[in-house]
């Protein structure tokens, strides 16, 4: 292969690969969305996690309180993380804050309803947690 | 019956190597992600392991020498001592998800932070390979971790969309919305969860353990061709239940509590029972594996004796290195870092160290002066090298894409 024919070969694979990054990028960008989306997307996974709990808390016999507590205290701690990064946006969160303090009301609500084997609470909290889900999914495009 | 138990070697290592903490991760967090949409990424890397396992394998079976103590020989000692950094480092950090993997478990079980949990469970790997058999930690390890097959059955049971999971098995692409490079960035995750490089080289040790000969090819082969494509099957079920519970409606899998879900929905408390069960038997399989392998590298490097059938007093630097491992390991997680998140850097790592496993391994099995009559054919050249174009792949593709994605947010 001549020098001609090796500099256009690589030209080629450059621009190709410029191309390629570019592509992947927009796609990222346009995917991905703003902070705000992000931790939208974040509160409704972990709003959908405690209506699995609930689900599972209401099966014969329940799955055991204990690893249900576990998980919903890690849903917890995520919340109250949400929380702070919200409180460091600019705009500061407006609805999704207090979507986010509804949504750490309901993993303590379905704390005790799971610890108390309390069968109405539980399905009081799983239909909660699917309203919660629908007016987050209303607050970010990526839902 | 011999033959049967012989067989366990083949189940433990799909168990505790092909299954371990960073298949349940990452199979969960794709399952409730893309439904069974990287299916295709658990099937490519099930038959890259089996090729390069089988090829180690035969590297034990006939020159009757682990793959690690013949790399060292064929490359040099300065290229293999590369080969030892890279590949140990990678191993610590994959007993330090395990061992943190195992403490969750017990959190899960017992409602006690995790943290209480890392030494005693660190304490009892080391009691275990000090004072227990290779053959009965393989065989109890091995047959108690099938028990997480109760993810397929759940799938059976919670009877999802049987259509959209096929439609979804039957995709190579991302889903219509879902950006490029995080689709990209699961399948590197999951395709590194399933080449592991600490199984290849438990392995090919595991069968000098159990002395292997040319006569075991056949007994060696099956362990390989049953065994991992076994833990392929149990991998896909985690993500098969994710799917079905956890795509519907929306949430991404950012804890190992989140994982076990599915099951109690399906079997309540009798689900999470034999959940929590396997996940500690898996992890400790992985873990003991990955301990192991830590001796077994370093000790087949330097030359020093090994091995669980030598006593203690005659490898004494093996044994050390075994425990000293499990120290650093044990340091790493009781940081507090989230054994998830040590986990995903395991994986990546694991990913960009790959070729530095695997290339040596193709390379010695087409080497006459070991292997002779049984060097590679054109089937295993064939697959090995175009298994070897993916672990390329990968590894160049690892680092960037975790950068880009910001580790798949």
């Amino acid at each position: 292969m001549g020098d001609r024919a090796r500099a256009r070969l690589r030209r080629r694979g450059a621009a190709l690969l410029t191309l390629l990054a570019l592509a992947s990028c927009s796609s990222w960008a346009a995917s991905t969305g703003t902070e705000h989306d992000r931790l939208t997307a974040t509160a409704h996974s972990q709003v959908q996690t405690t209506r699995l709990v609930a689900d599972a808390a209401l099966q014969d016999p329940p799955a055991p309180a204990v690893t249900l507590t576990v998980v919903l205290d890690d849903t917890r701690t995520e919340l109250t993380g949400l929380r702070q990064d919200l409180a460091e946006l600019p705009e500061g969160g407006g609805e999704l804050r207090a979507l986010i303090d509804d949504a750490l009301a309901l993993v303590g609500r379905t704390q005790g309803a799971v610890e108390d084997a309390d069968r109405d609470a539980l399905r009081e909290a799983r239909r909660h947690a699917g309203a919660l889900a629908t007016a987050l999914e209303d607050q970010s495009e990526l839902l | 019956m011999k033959r049967l138990l012989a067989l366990t070697m083949g189940i433990l290592t799909a168990i505790g190597g092909f299954v371990d903490i960073g298949d349940i991760v990452t199979n969960a967090t794709t399952g409730a992600r893309y439904g069974l949409g990287l299916a295709w990424v658990v099937v490519v890397g099930v038959i890259c392991i089996c090729a390069y396992a089988e090829m180690s394998g035969r590297i034990v079976a006939v020159a009757g020498r682990p793959v690690y103590d013949v790399i060292r020989e064929r490359l040099g000692p300065r290229a293999a001592l590369l080969n030892l950094i890279a590949s140990f480092l990678v191993t610590l950090l994959t007993m330090a998800a395990q061992i943190g993997g195992v403490a969750i478990a017990i959190q899960l079980a017992s409602g006690i932070p995790h943290v209480v949990w890392v030494a005693p469970v660190a304490v009892g790997l080391w009691l275990v390979i000090w004072r227990v058999g290779f053959e009965k930690i393989e065989q109890v390890l091995g047959l108690a971790g099938l028990t997480i097959a109760v993810f397929a059955v759940a799938i059976w049971w919670l009877d999802p969309d049987w259509t959209a999971l096929a439609d979804q098995a039957t995709s190579v692409m991302p889903p219509a919305g879902e950006p490029v490079p995080t689709y990209f960035y699961y399948a590197v995750t999951l395709f590194a969860a399933a080449m592991t490089p600490y199984s290849v080289f438990f392995f090919s040790s595991g069968g000098i353990e159990e002395r292997w000969s040319a006569k075991d090819l056949g007994t060696q082969r099956a362990n390989v061709l049953i065994g991992f494509p076994l833990g392929g099957l149990l991998s896909l079920g985690i993500a098969g239940a994710a799917a079905a519970t956890m795509l519907p409606l929306g949430m991404d899998v950012d804890s190992l509590g989140q994982v076990v879900l599915p099951v109690g929905i399906a079997f309540g408390l009798a689900g999470i029972i034999v959940v929590l069960f396997g996940f500690f038997a898996v992890m400790v399989g992985a873990a003991f594996e990955a301990a192991m392998s830590c001796g077994y590298m370093v000790s087949q490097y330097f030359g020093w004796p090994w091995g669980k059938r030598v006593a203690p007093g005659r490898a004494p630097r093996f044994h050390a290195v075994v425990a000293v491992s499990i120290l650093l390991a044990l340091l790493i997680v009781q940081t507090g870092v989230d054994p998830v998140m040590v986990t995903e850097i395991s994986l990546i790592s694991a990913a960009v160290a790959l070729p530095l496993t695997y290339l040596p391994v193709l390379i010695v099995a087409n080497d006459k002066e070991y292997l002779g009559e049984h060097v590679n054919g054109r089937l295993s050249n064939a697959v090995g090298l175009a298994a070897m174009v993916v672990v390329l792949v990968a590894a160049v593709a690892a680092i960037p894409l975790m950068i880009t994605t910001g580790m798949g947010a």
